[in-house]
Parts: structure tokens; C-alpha cells; sequence
């Protein structure tokens, strides 16, 4: 079922340069319709947003939910080709490209100031030097660590700088611990999807590259020495047994087996934080992406965008508050965002003293040095063909040759 | 023997949804249980959580709306248009079945954007017109095709005989068709409710106002909770199930009777 709606979005991102002309979702009142995704709980602070938005400027949006990001990305896709979007929406960098190179989106120009944003976030959302939405999000890739496993295997919880290195070596321990604990493989060290967004950080911290020109790329620079030490350590991670096999992986999702116990760290967004928090069984923290020859993480980061229509100087008053301090205060108070600007990343209601993760700072410190992927037309067809080739070389199902000549072949007429 | 194999499938059925209903019982923002442990019951705080978080009244109410209307509907336009396809020439009807069975493979996907721009040039959008229009051409092709099936069963005569008797082609339907083929109409009804009850994508597409929305797209939305939140999911989920499994008990009858030319079919 996903597959096949993620098949008809792809089709259908096609099919937005059919509706060039934006128009509104909605009805035909000139009140901007907001459309966003979200679990019940995060739609319920949307709610809040749009509220507080209209209290304090008198002024209507129209709120249209989704439940996640397939439906959202159906919705809007469908409203585009029918020439008839929402006027705000939610979209992820890497579904940026094929939006914004059909002209379809309202430039931010002097609605919104920049200042105070994190770069990497802004970057992402540039199109042709031209900012052409606002981030929401400024998320990475952290270590969340089952602090109570870490104890038992004897072992301290890393510090802020740690190596790959440091970061293997305490794999393999945990791995050794937990064999005596759970000689089925149950319990595992570590927990990592492999998906090129999860591969991309060790490429760069490894010093190689991911795309041979990140603002016009023509293919993959796979085929460095660096980029395949890279490959070659989050491959690694499969092969010395650190992480769960395939198949326990499909009966039960690695966020299920962080929740349960049963991974001793995990590495994903900031995402999975709100869910952690109900966490009462054991201790829990993150820790940041190891580094090697250099750091590396990489940016997850949501932007509001406005779709060119009538309407959008009401659709930009609504952005400049729900990406501004007060909306993103009561979204980093929800706990599942890294908020894209500073002040408010720093603030009490992001770190939320006395919630886990204690050191939430991680998240903050990350987000100043943070890399992004590709945003361009044709990325998402791009990423999902390299993500899929090098989850079968995870799972030594195929060499990383021949993962690397099936991602060129698939990829090389897309770039 | 019959009664324990049904007894049996029954109970093998029934699994699923004693799973469901002891899991709504267990606390919200909990590791979900595992084994023995769905036996145990804490509360109903799940359902509390599921109605705030949600609004499951009004969504409840939405996906009623609709299927009141759709699914009389789409009983009515299957049942007239399997009749009407009963009486074609062999050539005519051949075509009508080959167009339905054509229907039957186009991907529901690649009608998205054409009826959206439909309901957007008609000015339908955020109604429940185009929740319900699709009751029009009976739904699913598979419904007409149900009804064609069941009216081609009654004798050919009959029907002479109905027209002899200077019943109109509509009068015939009603009282000759209609009668004969209710066990199947009465399938073609249950259907067509479990198609619109839990249909997705439409509203997803269609809907913009969250007062609108329909229960699929609330049960979605806690769905994305995360397994801590589990039993407010599966909360929502027995909501959703209580009204469908109300509908089949009441008509089951119709469409399971035993006797001799009433049941599925009219078997």
C-alpha cells in the first residue's frame, strides 16, 4: 500500500508541471489553507498554532491534516496537478526540488526575515540563490543510547567529540555483553536504517563526497578512496553483527526495539524523541554523530512553503508567525522538532530541562554544522534507487561494486 | 462436525478483534504488551485520549453521513445498471462487460487528479459529493458486475412475462428483480459499506476541513503515534469497527438464510 502510493506520488510529481498555476485548496473566501502532516498529537499543536495565529491577528487560515508524510505529499501533488494546492504546506527538502523547478512556489523575498536561522537549514531551502520557503526544522542524525545497557556492559556514556573509532569499539563491547545476555540476537548494539540519508554522514565524516557538486549534481562520487571508507564502516556495521538482521527488523521496526530495550543505541532524528519520552523502563540520552577524519552530520529539515496563488501575502503572515519565535516555541514544546531558529533552539522550551534527553544541547550543537543532501528536481527518484541498492549491500544480498554500478545505471540519464 | 469447523472459523475470526478490544483496555504511553500480557486490563483511559486527541464523535458521525446516502445508492445504480446490462443484445452486452472489466484495471491512483479537477471546476471540493458520487457508477465495477451476475440468473421468461404483462423496464426491476436478487443486493449493500467506511484516500484528497474529516483519516492520524500509544490507536479503532459489525448483524440474515433460492446468490 505505501509502496504503491509512494509509486503515484513519484508519478505525480511529474504531473505538477500540469497545475504551474497555484491556486488554493480550499474555498473560494480567501482565507489560506494551511496543510499539514503529523501524528494526532502534532496536529494537535498545528491546531494550537493556527489558533494563536488567529487570536492574535484576528486574521482565518484554514487547517487541512494529514496523517503523515505519503498522504500529505498525495494531497498536495494531486492539488498541484489540478491546479489548486493548499497555500501553505509543509514540504521536506528533499521533496523540494520538484516543486520549486516548476516556479510553483512564492519566493520568501521580504516576508520573512532570514536572520537568526540556522545556514544549513536556510541552504536547503535556496533555490537558484533565491530562499523560497521557511524551515520549520533543523534536525540530525543523533546516537540515542539505552543508558542502563551501557552500564551493564561495564561502559561509560560517550562524550561530546567522540571518534568512529570510540563509537565502533563500543559497539563491538556492547555486542559482546549482549551475546552473553541474549545468545539469539535479540538484543542487539545498535539500531540503524539503511537508507542513504543514514550512509551520507559517514561518507562525509570519512572526508569523501556524496554528489561530485552538491548545488548541480550530475552523479554519485562514490568511487573515492574516502567515500568508500565511508561505505565501507556503515557497511561494517552489519557485518560485525552490531546491528539486528533483516528479518527481525521487518517483524519488529528499530524504534520498537530502542522503546523496548532490546537495541543498547540507535541511531535516528530528533523525531523519535516525543515517542522516547514515555520511555520508563530504563535510561536514556543521545549522543552525537561520531567523527572521523571529520564531522558529519546531515541535515532532516521541514520548511513552510507557499504556493503561488491570490492569496500568498495572506499565506506569507501566516508563515512569519508559525515559523517565527511564538510557532516555533509551541512546536519545540511538542519535543519532536529541533526548532530552525537559534534563539528558540537554545531556549528552555526546546532543551525543556527535566525531560529526557538530558543532553539535548546535542541537538543544538549539531545544527550549526550540519550538511544536506541534494534538493534538486529529480532527487527523490534519485535518493530512493541509491537507498535501495545500498540496503541490499547492508544486508550482503550484493557487493558495494555492484551496488555502486546499479545505483550509476539506474541513476545516471536522472541526475 | 459442522457446527464445531464453523464454531471454530469463528472463533479463529474472532481473534483479531478480542485482540483489538483487550488492547484499547491497557494505559496509553506504555511498551506495548506482549503475550499474556494483552490479558490484562487497566483502563479505558485510551479511549479518553483517542476522543481528545481526535474527534472521533463528529469523524463517526462524517463517515455515517456518507455511507447513508452512498451505499443505498450505490445498491440502487449497481442493481438498475446489472438489470439494464441483462437485457442487451449479445453484441451491446459483450461491450458492456468488456468496458466494465476494462474499468476494473485502471489504478484508482491514476483518477486522482482528473477528479479532483472535476470537483474543483464544479465546486465541490470539501463536500461530500465527491465521497459519494462514486455510489453513481456503483461504486466498484465488481458490484455492477455482482448485480448483472445475480439478475442474469432469473429466467429469461420472467421477465417476457413481467413486460407482457405491460410492466415497464424500471417496474420490472422493481418488482421482479429487486425481490429475486435481494440476498445479493443485500451483499452488493455490505460491501459497498466496508468500501466507503474505511475509504482513505478520497477523503484524504478531497476534504480540507478538519470538522469534515471522516474516520479513516482520524484512525490514521493515531496511528502515527508510535507503539507506546497503541491501545489509543486500537481505542479508536474499536469505534470504528462497532458500527460495521452493527450493520452485519443486523442484515446478515438477509444474505446468509439457508433456504432454497434466498441467501448469497440466491443459491
Amino acid at each position: 500500500m505505501v509502496m504503491a502510493m509512494r509509486r503515484a506520488i513519484t508519478v505525480m510529481l511529474a504531473a505538477v508541471a500540469l497545475g504551474s498555476c497555484g491556486g488554493g485548496g480550499g474555498g473560494n473566501d480567501g482565507v489560506p489553507v494551511v496543510q499539514v502532516f503529523g501524528d494526532a498529537q502534532e496536529l494537535a499543536v498545528y491546531r494550537a498554532v493556527a489558533k494563536a495565529y488567529e487570536k492574535k491577528t484576528g486574521k482565518r487560515v484554514r487547517l487541512s491534516e494529514t496523517p503523515d508524510r505519503d498522504s500529505h505529499l498525495a494531497k498536495l501533488t494531486t492539488g498541484f496537478a489540478a491546479r489548486r494546492p493548499a497555500d501553505v504546506f509543509l514540504l521536506n527538502y528533499r521533496n523540494f526540488g520538484p516543486f520549486v523547478s516548476k516556479g510553483v512556489l512564492d519566493p520568501v523575498g521580504a516576508h520573512v526575515d532570514p536572520a537568526g536561522y540556522f545556514p544549513a537549514a536556510l541552504d536547503a531551502f535556496t533555490w537558484k540563490g533565491v530562499l523560497t520557503c521557511v524551515p520549520q526544522s533543523a534536525s540530525s542524525v543523533v546516537v540515542y543510547l539505552n543508558l542502563d545497557r551501557l552500564a551493564a556492559a561495564g561502559v561509560e556514556p560517550p562524550e561530546d567529540g567522540w571518534t568512529f573509532d570510540q563509537f565502533l569499539r563500543l559497539g563491538i563491547k556492547l555486542r559482546e555483553s549482549l551475546s552473553v545476555e541474549s545468545p539469539d540476537g535479540t538484543v542487539r548494539a545498535l539500531g540503524i536504517d539503511p537508507s542513504l540519508i543514514r550512509l551520507a554522514p559517514f561518507i562525509w565524516s570519512a572526508g569523501g563526497e556524496l554528489v561530485d557538486d552538491l548545488a548541480d549534481p550530475k552523479h554519485f562520487a562514490f568511487d573515492t578512496p574516502q567515500a568508500r571508507r565511508g561505505i565501507d564502516r556503515f557497511l561494517a556495521l552489519y557485518r560485525e553483527a552490531l546491528v539486528p538482521r533483516e528479518i527481525d527488523v521487518e517483524a519488529k521496526a528499530l524504534g520498537d526495539r530502542f522503546l523496548d530495550g532490546e537495541l543498547a543505541m540507535y541511531m535516528s532524528s530528533r523525531r523519535e524523541t516525543g515517542v522516547f519520552r514515555s520511555i520508563t523502563g530504563f535510561k536514556w540520552d543521545v549522543a552525537p554523530f561520531p567523527h572521523a577524519e571529520r564531522g558529519g552530520g546531515v541535515l532532516q529539515s521541514d520548511a513552510y512553503c507557499v504556493a503561488k496563488s491570490a492569496r500568498s501575502a495572506a499565506a506569507w503572515d501566516f508563515v512569519a508567525f508559525a515559523a517565527g519565535p511564538e510557532g516555533q516555541r509551541m512546536l519545540a514544546r511538542a519535543g519532536r522538532v529541533v526548532p530552525s531558529l537559534r534563539s528558540v533552539a537554545a531556549s528552555p522550551d526546546f532543551l525543556a530541562p527535566g525531560k529526557a534527553p538530558a543532553s539535548a544541547q546535542v541537538f543544538v550543537d549539531a545544527a550549526e554544522n550540519l550538511r544536506r543532501l541534494p534538493n534538486t528536481e529529480n532527487w527523490p527518484r534519485i535518493e530512493d534507487a541509491a537507498s535501495l541498492a545500498f540496503k541490499r549491500a547492508y544486508y550482503i544480498e550484493m557487493t558495494v561494486d555492484q551496488a555502486i554500478a546499479r545505483i550509476d545505471n539506474e541513476t545516471k540519464d536522472v541526475f | 462436525l459442522r457446527p464445531a469447523a464453523a464454531a471454530l472459523a469463528c472463533a479463529l475470526f474472532t481473534i483479531p478483534l478480542a485482540i483489538m478490544v483487550l488492547g484499547s483496555l491497557h494505559d496509553p504511553g506504555q511498551a506495548p504488551p506482549v503475550g499474556s500480557e494483552l490479558l490484562g486490563i487497566d483502563s479505558t483511559a485510551a479511549y479518553g485520549k483517542a476522543f481528545k486527541l481526535v474527534d472521533l464523535g463528529r469523524e463517526l458521525l462524517n463517515s455515517l453521513t456518507v455511507v447513508l446516502f452512498a451505499v443505498p445508492l450505490t445498491v440502487l445504480c449497481a442493481s438498475v445498471t446489472g438489470f439494464a446490462m441483462t437485457r442487451l443484445g449479445p453484441a451491446a452486452r459483450r461491450l458492456a462487460l468488456g468496458f466494465t472489466l476494462i474499468c476494473l484495471t485502471i489504478p484508482i491512483s491514476a483518477l486522482w487528479v482528473p477528479r479532483f479537477a472535476v470537483w474543483r471546476t464544479l465546486g465541490m471540493l470539501d463536500t461530500y459529493v465527491p465521497l459519494i458520487a462514486p455510489a453513481l457508477v456503483g461504486t466498484s465495477p465488481v458490484l455492477v458486475l455482482l448485480a448483472y451476475w445475480s439478475a442474469r440468473r432469473l429466467p429469461g421468461d420472467l421477465v417476457d412475462a413481467a413486460r407482457l404483462e405491460g410492466l415497464g423496464p424500471l417496474r420490472t426491476w422493481w418488482q421482479v428483480v429487486v425481490p429475486l436478487t435481494r440476498p445479493t443486493l443485500f451483499a452488493i449493500g455490505a460491501l459497498a459499506f466496508v468500501a466507503h467506511w474505511s475509504n482513505f484516500i478520497e477523503p484524504l484528497l478531497y476534504l480540507f476541513d478538519p470538522a469534515k474529516s471522516t474516520l479513516p483519516l482520524g484512525l490514521s492520524a493515531l496511528r502515527q503515534l508510535g507503539p507506546t500509544e497503541f491501545p489509543v490507536l486500537l481505542a479508536g479503532a474499536v469505534v470504528a469497527t462497532v458500527p460495521p459489525v452493527l450493520a452485519f448483524a443486523l442484515v446478515q440474515r438477509r444474505f446468509l438464510d439457508d433456504t432454497r433460492g434466498a441467501g448469497w446468490l440466491g443459491r
